[in-house]
């Protein structure tokens, strides 16, 4: 909540002061001192005008500030009423010197209809934005999540789900179950509006660890196997669904040290069986069939030396980890 | 040994002549030619086409203030100081006052400064009258047109009615002795007694070195709808409202405070700059003038400038299509900007956008060290070469005489 504008303008010093003593002409006094403090003022401020000459300007002023906030009474009326009306700046102008009220609509709340509106304008300016100064040509991006019905599944799945939303390029979204197709999951990501692929994985989920990870890492082979089979062409991600991804990740991509597959992307016409082009340093899927150890995503390659950081790398944390799972025999409360 | 002196001096000419471009502008983003009502000018040369002669004054007039107190060298009045110095090694300069198209008088009118670093203008008429007596007494050469051919930079709150607030300022009116002189000006509002026909409206003196070091990539998403940085009510000077701004500013608070589209406030945040390249809309209410630094700083940074000054003339109008560029909004009606800014269709706001993209428009708004084509000192004598040849009104036949020596307050007749 915002603080009062009038205590926000006590803190700023910027114009909270007087430009120096005013000269009290006699006859324009009233005139002059109603159009510095905006009062009405009553019988004691005139001790104070006719003494101000013996103080300085600013210390008068003050005075007068105050003094005017603590009384006022009836014959402040009379007085004010003697000024003249507020003049107007030449003959023919439509604009008033002087006093105006502060016009404050009925029901100052927003329109939603104008705020949707507004956000509109908002995603148009930036779509330009994105086409004047963003990629040119931007890549399809083929999200990659191994997943498995669990109490936390759509906690995880739901939040990885959103960022791909908000990604302003084409997404394809390859869902990778552990065990084979629910509806559990088919129900949380037809929620996305997203061309998704839905796949079952023939192994069921296990419950340690290190077992997990290799499975996951054999989940997402199967995955690269399909866009090899579709032909898919763009970017490949790995989005675990235990991941939080900031949405310019789909932009930048840096590499780690120690690389875990979320980290990695590559174009995916490296999958291709038939790439005519293809070069040496990439290996072809079919060398993994049967393998059940693939600890990182650098056994794919044969040269580790092509790959390279992207963007600024290290500058901008991209990608967190938010590996949090319930209890096995825990479940979600029912819906 | 001398080879490797030489060397050394050209790497720094080369190291200085990069440095210039530095401060360069201009970006690269498809833009619109920016035409006003005197056609495609924005990116004239005025060497060659005017000469302006500056009267040599004593120091007490501009230079001795100055060094008593500097900060007049950042404040928004700060034009007044910069053109002195662009005139002095400009190409349009003459020695030779008989060929002179124009005269420049360098009087510093806004740097005697309040503690607060305020201008008092209770001496400037004075100072002003007293640096004509000089000019007229010393040379011939405002006599013989008393003025017509001079012009003089006034950039305070209300111009040459040197005062702030807007009723004495009307009560005092335009120096007379500066009645067939031009004006430039940063006031200008229609049919206002201190905006007299003829002037050339300039931009307040926004720092362009501190702009620069404040840009952000042009990628960055604009995300906020409407930015306001600024004072809302001036409690020290109008603690019940509704003589600041007319009202305006104040207005723009009530209704908007906790609207979530308006991202206003009066704290100043040090991200200020930066906000205004993420904002599709900078509001330019009036103050106790209707022009402020806020203006340049929007075009400066792409932030289209919603206007709220009722009548207001804007920088060098002939010249830029502020109608085009910016938004209108009445005073009175205030209490439905978002309503307004809403309704505008998205491909207006666009064309906007290209329009403030241009360099030129922005290099218009900015008075830098050095001077640089299409500056704000440029559009000055730009302005100043769209008068000539002058009138033949402007020379008065012998012992014809237009001015009034007397006139004014009784104040201001006293010397300075």
């Amino acid at each position: 909540m915002k603080l009062s504008a009038l205590q926000q303008s006590y803190l700023n010093r910027r114009s909270n002061s007087f430009r120096g003593s005013l000269p009290l002409d006699s006859s324009a006094a009233c005139c002059i001192v109603s159009v510095v403090i905006g009062f009405r003022f009553s019988r004691l401020v005139f001790l104070f005008l006719f003494s101000a000459a013996s103080l300085g300007g600013e210390i008068s002023a003050l005075l007068v500030v105050h003094s005017a906030l603590a009384t006022a009474s009836p014959i402040a009326k009379s007085v004010s009423a003697a000024c003249p009306p507020a003049n107007r700046t030449a003959a023919g102008s439509r604009v008033v010197v002087g006093r105006h009220g502060i016009r404050v609509r009925p029901w100052p709340h927003p329109n939603p209809e104008e705020v949707m509106r507004a956000h509109r304008i908002i995603e148009r300016i930036q779509r330009e934005q994105r086409m004047l100064f963003g990629v040119k040509k931007p890549k399809m991006v083929i999200a990659v999540t191994p997943t498995q019905v669990r109490t936390f599944q759509k906690l995880h799945l739901s939040s990885v789900m959103h960022s791909l939303m908000l990604v302003p390029y084409d997404v394809v979204w390859i869902v990778v179950e552990a065990g084979r197709v629910t509806n559990e999951t088919a129900s949380i990501i037809a929620k996305s509006g997203l061309r998704t692929i839905h796949v079952g994985f023939n192994h069921r989920m296990t419950i340690s660890w290190s077992d997990r990870h290799k499975l996951e890492a054999m989940m997402r082979l199967h995955a690269l196997r399909i866009v090899r089979k579709e032909r898919l062409d763009g970017i490949v991600i790995f989005a675990d669904d235990s991941n939080m991804h900031r949405c310019s990740f789909c932009w930048n991509s840096c590499s780690f040290r120690k690389l875990e597959w979320a980290g990695f992307v590559l174009n995916s016409k490296l999958l291709w069986k038939d790439l005519d082009d293809k070069p040496e340093w990439i290996k072809d899927l079919e060398v993994f069939d049967g393998v059940d150890d693939i600890e990182s995503p650098l056994y794919l390659l044969g040269d580790t030396s092509v790959v390279e950081p992207l963007g600024s790398c290290g500058r901008q944390v991209l990608l967190w980890w938010l590996r949090v799972e319930a209890r096995t025999d825990s479940k979600f409360p029912a819906q | 040994m001398d080879f490797w002196k030489v060397g050394l001096l050209s790497l720094l000419c080369a190291a200085s002549a990069f440095a210039i471009g530095a401060v360069e502008l201009g970006r690269h983003q498809p833009t619109e030619r920016i035409s006003g009502s005197a056609g495609d000018v924005l990116e004239d040369d005025p060497v060659g086409r005017l000469k302006v002669f500056v009267y040599e004054l004593p120091s007490k007039y501009n230079k001795k203030i100055l060094q008593k107190d500097p900060r007049c060298l950042n404040h928004m009045f700060a034009a007044e100081i910069f053109m002195h110095r662009f005139l002095l090694s400009s190409p349009v300069r003459t020695l030779n006052p008989e060929e002179a198209d124009w005269f420049y008088t360098p009087v510093y009118t806004t740097c005697d400064l309040t503690p607060n670093g305020l201008p008092l203008p209770f001496k400037s008429p004075r100072m002003m009258r007293s640096a004509i007596q000089l000019i007229s007494s010393n040379w011939p050469y405002w006599n013989r047109t008393e003025g017509a051919d001079h012009f003089f930079v006034t950039p305070h709150d209300f111009g040459a009615c040197f005062h702030y607030q807007e009723e004495k300022a009307i009560e005092r009116g335009i120096l007379p002795l500066l009645q067939r002189a031009t004006l430039v000006q940063t006031f200008g509002q229609r049919n206002h007694v201190c905006l007299k026909e003829g002037s050339i409206t300039i931009p307040p003196y926004a720092p362009p070195q501190k702009m620069h070091t404040h840009l952000i990539p042009e990628k960055t998403p604009r995300s906020i709808f409407v930015y306001f940085r600024g004072l809302f009510y001036d409690v020290g000077n109008d603690p019940e409202g509704g003589y600041y701004a007319r009202g305006a500013r104040a207005a723009v608070w009530e209704n908007f405070k906790d609207n979530p589209l308006f991202d206003i406030s009066t704290e100043h945040p040090t991200t200020y700059y930066e906000d205004m390249q993420r904002a599709v809309f900078c509001l330019c209410p009036l103050g106790w003038a209707p022009w402020s630094p806020r203006l340049v700083e929007a075009v400066v940074f792409g932030c289209i400038p919603v206007i709220i000054a009722d009548d207001i003339v804007l920088p060098f109008a002939d010249a830029i299509p502020w109608e085009e560029i910016g938004v209108f909004v009445d005073e009175k009606d205030v209490p439905q900007l978002d309503t307004i800014l809403t309704s505008i269709p998205p491909e207006v706001i666009l064309r906007k956008q290209r329009l403030l993209a241009n360099p030129s428009m922005k290099q218009a708004m900015l008075f830098p060290q050095p001077a640089q084509p299409g500056d704000a000192f440029h559009q000055v004598l730009n302005g100043l070469a769209r008068k000539l040849p002058h009138d033949r009104s402007v020379f008065l036949k012998p012992g014809e005489k237009a001015l009034n020596w007397t006139a004014g307050p009784v104040g201001d007749l006293k010397p300075w």
